[in-house]
């Protein structure tokens, strides 16, 4: 077998490669895709309401199906106008709820014609104490979520309330927003992951800092 | 730079522009949401921390003791 002239060929390994380049460009898709995904959690448009749990209305028992059916039972916000399909919007819903005491707030989201669509909900609380480690407290009284409209039209939310008192009000806010925020964010997080573990890989900036730290 | 850094830089970003721009199409049609899938879906799974969701009317409106949240909300049902 004749050998070549100029030697066999080399066949680099990936320790050939500059990760610290490679890192580079993983982060700046990071911080570009993260901006991106600020971008789209940007607001266009608000809708308030405030209301307290006496205007909403009790669900009463009827005799007549059809009574029940036309009277339903709550407060309703809206109408909220969606322009175009696929809109996203924030709901926040913001208590005052008086110490000790708690309000279970759900909200049904309803069609143009009030047909229910979809219902959410959740516990809010406000309570105080004292114990061995002094004074305490705990509160939540607010919860937010985003919704997409897949339809453009008018959309309601009726609200119902069950709570331990009724001196309290419900502030409701609708942000509309320019779109999803999540696949730019999640993939951002993926990037500036893998951009971190390349860097680490060429650099070792962060084991470095933890050896210093040791060493102290 | 070597070329073999050069390509894998280039790679790189070829690949990530691309995924980077496929997600537009995801971002404008709302993904993730209670609402994407259609109502009787819930939110995806990359996205949490908010309330319960139900695509059932709540079965206990109108009952005499009102919505109770024993049992995790107000799809649970007495």
């Amino acid at each position: 077998m004749r050998r070549p002239r100029s030697g066999w060929p080399k066949y680099k390994s990936s320790s050939d490669v500059d990760w610290g380049k490679v890192a580079s460009v993983f982060i700046i898709w990071g911080l570009i895709s993260i901006l991106t995904s600020w971008f789209y959690n940007g607001t266009t448009s608000k809708h308030s309401e405030q209301f307290n749990p006496s205007q909403i209305t009790k669900p009463r028992l009827q005799t007549n199906p059809l009574q029940a059916l036309t009277k339903p039972s709550g407060k309703i916000m809206g109408p909220i106008t969606i322009d175009s399909p696929y809109t996203v919007a924030l709901i926040k819903i913001k208590t005052n709820i008086p110490v000790q005491s708690w309000a279970f707030v759900e909200g049904e989201v309803l069609n143009e014609d009030k047909e229910y669509l979809f219902s959410f909900g959740k516990e809010l609380w406000h309570e105080t104490g004292r114990d061995s480690d002094g004074a305490w407290k705990e509160e939540n009284d607010t919860y937010k979520m985003k919704v997409t409209f897949p339809q453009k039209g008018k959309y309601y939310i009726n609200f119902k309330t069950e709570s331990s008192r009724s001196s309290y009000t419900i502030d409701v806010t609708i942000y509309k927003k320019r779109g999803s925020s999540l696949p730019h964010l999640w993939f951002g997080i993926f990037a500036l992951i893998m951009g971190i573990y390349f860097n680490e890989k060429k650099n070792g900036t962060i084991s470095t800092v933890f050896e210093a730290m040791s060493d102290d | 730079m070597t070329n073999k850094t050069k390509k894998y830089v280039i790679l790189a970003t070829v690949i990530l522009g691309l995924f980077y721009a496929a997600l537009f199409s995801f971002a404008s049609r709302g993904y993730g949401y209670m609402g994407y899938y259609g109502y009787h879906r819930g939110p995806s799974f990359w996205y949490w921390g908010g309330p319960s969701t139900y695509y059932d009317r709540n079965n206990r409106s109108g009952s005499i003791s009102g919505p109770s949240t024993r049992g995790g909300g107000p799809a649970s049902g007495k």
